[in-house]
């Protein structure tokens, strides 16, 4: 009983750094349209920017853990600055960002892999705090710690900021219509700037998540968190975020149960067995609100 | 760059090309898939695992991959094709991924993570353009015939091909099963070109390369995707001498100023008949995409 | 709006008792998130007429016809074609019923020439499979050479003047429409739903339409357009429906239909003096007025 708890846990603090990532995923998704297939290296790059500098410039952890999110969220910019923007523009369609995404994710992909090595790494042991936490009979690692209670503030502010601030407000209009938002006297070009940042920022720090509850950085780190965010945002939709978040949670408890009491070698087949199963009984997802092709 | 540096090359850019016919079908009909580097993965193991135990002969091997493929293809359409176009997408790269999981993890089918040796009797050039003259074929006669009006129906508005009795879902079906067979006879000539195969061996990188084939040669005609592919994959061999390890970069930089700048392609009829139309007539007429109405379509999803 | 629908005696919009209306729409009803698009919409077209559906912008007469072509699904109501039920049909099998459209904003194929354009209408019209197509058999041969001449005479009888081989999104906005018009008649169609066929057009041209519809109608089908242009609508249709805010003010004869006080306030509106008044200035001052 005491091994199931320990592990619902480990498995929650898992799932929230699917879930901090699928938040992203599909904010990006949902409001800008576009299906972001470089968010993975977002978070790639957050992580590895922060390895960098705690472990080669030994800066402290959580300083370093603050500018690898504003480095991640600076690429979502620069990604919207440079590829998605002048798509938009132009109105090209559906196809033509999924294309870019795809292109910034090999450019960013195989710079991680250039700058980080075939190697993977970890912090060094004394700059991170790694000391346990017992609470009641569970023994909690910081970084579960850290992860989960990261998952609570970025869905509650997230949550707020879309549906409560005028921001929010902003973004819903941008995201139904750009020009006539323009209209009603809101910046289209900062909204979706705010956006890409808010969203790639957030992918970058679960991406330092993962690589700190790992101890493991390496430039396939966002791969991983690729698929898995994805497959929250598709069972749990992208309308509100709180269903992906909550998927992205239950992913997180699957495996890490699937692994214990099943196979670890199946866990990744685990999710996606999941995954295809829900596309292929509830196409429109498990909330429906997910639109289906009028084809 | 060595004479046989060369010819490797160019033999890869061939192969790479029928992957590139492969992701051309089903986006021929509105689709876009990586399914066809997981169809490849399916072919290429099946017939390694095949060829050790049994003693599969090459030629049956590659038929083996057309059909497998091809039914693979189906399967796939029947599970993907009712999904809204970005999770269809986005299924299909999942497919990928999960086609490296299965590879590392059914060792005794596909040698795991060491992968497998395969034969490489097929690995010819004879081989390689008697394939792809195949699809090329295959492609170009479908271009003008029913299925390929409807396709190209389809792809430009599928509301509209509906209305004129098309089913978007049964083209895209077809494009699925082409797709597959293509997809299937590509993995089984990379493994024989190779003569080895594991689990990186149909992934992401090579999805990139053709994907990025197809766009740069252009998604509208049959000739687009060989064009691209032999382009794309001769530009990185000639960069790796002045980027080094940063060739890929170049590959994904090219990848987006193409979707930004000349979205079509290389290979583009569209652009020939306007610039033909402008030739032909002197006197400006409503001739250009300003006087295309643009105003958003009255039937949305 | 809630008095029930006046019709004119005589103008046949109730279908004689056993003869099937070519279209038969009842009680179709349709709402957009609260918004009473089409509200309980009684249309019955009984086969070869030509009927015009009429009404301000926002009447809902567009979702009208994009519910009979199966796009939108309606809340209530029922749509049959010839006494098939088709509602809750998709649109390409609504279409296999006879059923053929064009579009208010032209929804040409990018890239494809006038004669694809059409030849792509002919789908439902050609057997052809894909062993005969890449074999190349003789019935492809055949089929494509039928399809073309085919595709070549119904350009000649819309009255296209462009060349065939002209990428079809380059042509003049009236033969934009009129390969719009050939590419729904290759479905070889009982029914024809036309979305304003004369938006942008001038007199002369608007009139060639209208002769053509004549014909059409001489050949067979039954015509449903939505139309603004009032003289076309006089001259050609023989009966109308006038819509208002999704609700149907007056079905019958268009000279009588128009004559309904309702009808014409739907039209001219019971605008305040004040911006009657504002619309004069702006009017006399403007530069060479409209």
């Amino acid at each position: 009983m005491e091994l199931l708890a320990q592990q619902l846990v480990n498995g929650i603090a898992l799932g929230s750094v699917y879930a901090l990532f699928a938040i992203g995923f599909a904010l990006i998704l949902a409001r800008m349209g576009i299906l972001n297939v470089a968010h993975g290296t977002f978070a790639t790059w957050g992580a590895l920017s922060s390895y960098w500098l705690v472990a080669e410039r030994g800066v402290d952890f959580w300083i370093a853990a603050l500018v690898g999110i504003a480095f991640a969220g600076l690429l979502g910019v620069l990604s919207d600055v440079l590829a998605f923007a002048p798509l938009r523009k132009r109105n090209a369609g559906m196809f033509a960002p999924i294309i870019a995404s795809i292109g910034i994710w090999i450019v960013l992909l195989s710079m991680a892999e250039a700058f980080a090595g075939p190697t993977t790494k970890s912090y060094p042991v004394a700059a991170v705090p790694a000391t346990p936490i017992q609470i009641g009979g569970l023994i909690v690692l910081p970084a579960h710690l850290m992860s989960i209670a990261a998952l609570v503030i970025v869905v509650t502010v997230v949550h707020l900021l879309l549906n409560r601030s005028r921001f929010g407000s902003a973004v819903r209009a941008v995201s139904v219509d750009p020009r006539s938002a323009t209209i009603v006297g809101v910046d289209a070009r900062r909204t979706l700037l705010a956006v890409a940042f808010l969203a790639a920022a957030i992918a970058g720090l679960a991406g330092v998540l993962a690589a700190f509850s790992d101890n493991n950085v390496s430039f396939g780190l966002g791969e991983a968190l690729l698929l898995k965010g994805f497959a929250a945002v598709v069972v749990g939709g992208y309308g509100d975020i709180r269903g992906a978040a909550a998927v992205g949670v239950a992913i997180g408890v699957l495996e890490v149960l699937s692994s214990q009491y099943i196979s670890s070698g199946f866990r990744d087949a685990i999710t996606f067995g999941v995954l295809l199963f829900v596309l292929v009984v509830r196409p429109q997802g498990i909330f429906g609100e997910r639109q289906l092709v009028r084809a | 760059m060595s004479t046989t540096a060369w010819i490797t090359t160019l033999q890869f850019a061939g192969v790479n090309a029928l992957f590139a016919l492969s992701i051309y079908a089903t986006l021929w009909t509105g689709v876009l898939s990586l399914a066809p580097i997981f169809f490849g993965a399916v072919g290429a193991f099946t017939f390694g695992y095949l060829a050790g135990t049994v003693g599969l002969s090459p030629f049956l091997g590659l038929v083996l991959g057309v059909v497998l493929g091809a039914a693979l293809g189906a399967l796939t359409a029947a599970l993907v094709i009712r999904l809204d176009s970005h999770y269809l997408a986005m299924a299909t790269i999942a497919m990928v991924l999960i086609g490296r999981v299965l590879v590392v993890n059914l060792t005794e089918l596909t040698g795991g993570a060491a992968g497998t040796l395969v034969p490489g009797e097929l690995g010819t050039w004879l081989w390689l353009i008697g394939c792809l003259v195949v699809a090329g074929y295959v492609l170009a006669r479908l271009a003008k015939s029913r299925f390929g009006m409807a396709a190209d129906a389809v792809r430009e508005d599928a509301a509209v091909a509906q209305t004129l009795g098309i089913s978007p879902r049964r083209i895209q079906l077809v494009g699925f099963v082409i797709s597959g067979a293509f997809g299937g006879a590509a993995g089984v000539m990379q493994a024989s070109f190779l003569q080895y195969i594991g689990p990186d061996t149909f992934y992401t990188h090579l999805g990139f390369v053709t994907l990025a084939a197809v766009v740069l040669g252009g998604a509208f005609h049959w000739a687009g995707p060989i064009v691209g592919a032999i382009v794309f994959t001769i530009l990185p061999e000639l960069l790796k001498d002045v980027m080094g390890e940063y060739d890929r970069v170049v590959t994904g930089v090219l990848l987006v100023v193409i979707i930004i700048f000349v979205p079509r392609g290389l290979v583009d009829l569209r652009r020939v008949r306007l610039l033909r139309a402008r030739s032909r007539q002197d006197p400006p007429r409503a001739g250009d995409d300003s006087a295309r109405p643009t105003a958003p379509q009255e039937v949305t999803a | 709006m809630s008095s029930p629908t006046r019709s004119a005696p005589d103008a046949g919009v109730v279908p004689d008792a056993g003869a099937p209306s070519a279209v038969s729409i009842v009680d179709l009803t349709k709402s957009f998130g609260g918004l009473k698009a089409v509200s309980e919409v009684t249309i019955q077209v009984p086969t070869r007429r030509i009927h015009g559906i009429l009404g301000p912008n926002g009447a809902g007469k567009t979702t009208v016809l994009n519910m009979v072509s199966g796009f939108i699904q309606p809340d209530k109501g029922s749509i049959s074609v010839f006494g098939d039920e088709v509602t809750g049909l998709s649109p390409h099998q609504i279409a296999r019923h006879g059923v053929a459209r064009t579009y208010q904003n032209i929804r040409l194929f990018a890239g494809m020439t006038v004669l694809e354009t059409v030849a792509a209408g002919a789908y439902l019209k050609r057997s052809s499979t894909i062993p005969g197509a890449i074999f190349f058999s003789p019935s492809e041969r055949r089929e494509r050479r039928e399809v073309r001449d085919r595709a070549t005479d119904l350009l000649r009888q819309v009255g296209v003047r462009a060349e065939p081989d002209a990428l079809a999104e380059t042509l003049s906005y009236g033969d934009q429409r009129r390969v719009e018009i050939a590419r729904a008649l290759a479905t070889e169609p009982r029914v024809l739903l036309l979305d304003e066929p004369t938006a942008g057009m001038n007199d002369a041209e608007s009139h060639e339409i209208g002769e053509l519809l004549l014909e059409l109608r001489g050949s067979g089908l039954t015509l449903i357009l939505i139309e603004h242009n009032m003289r076309l609508v006089e001259e050609f249709c023989e009966s109308v429906s006038v819509m208002n805010s999704g609700a149907m003010l007056a079905q019958g004869a268009p000279s009588w239909c128009l004559e309904q006080d309702d009808v014409k306030e739907a039209y001219f509106g019971k605008r305040s003096d004040a911006a009657r008044i504002a619309t004069l200035r702006r009017a006399r001052r403007g530069p060479g007025g409209s």
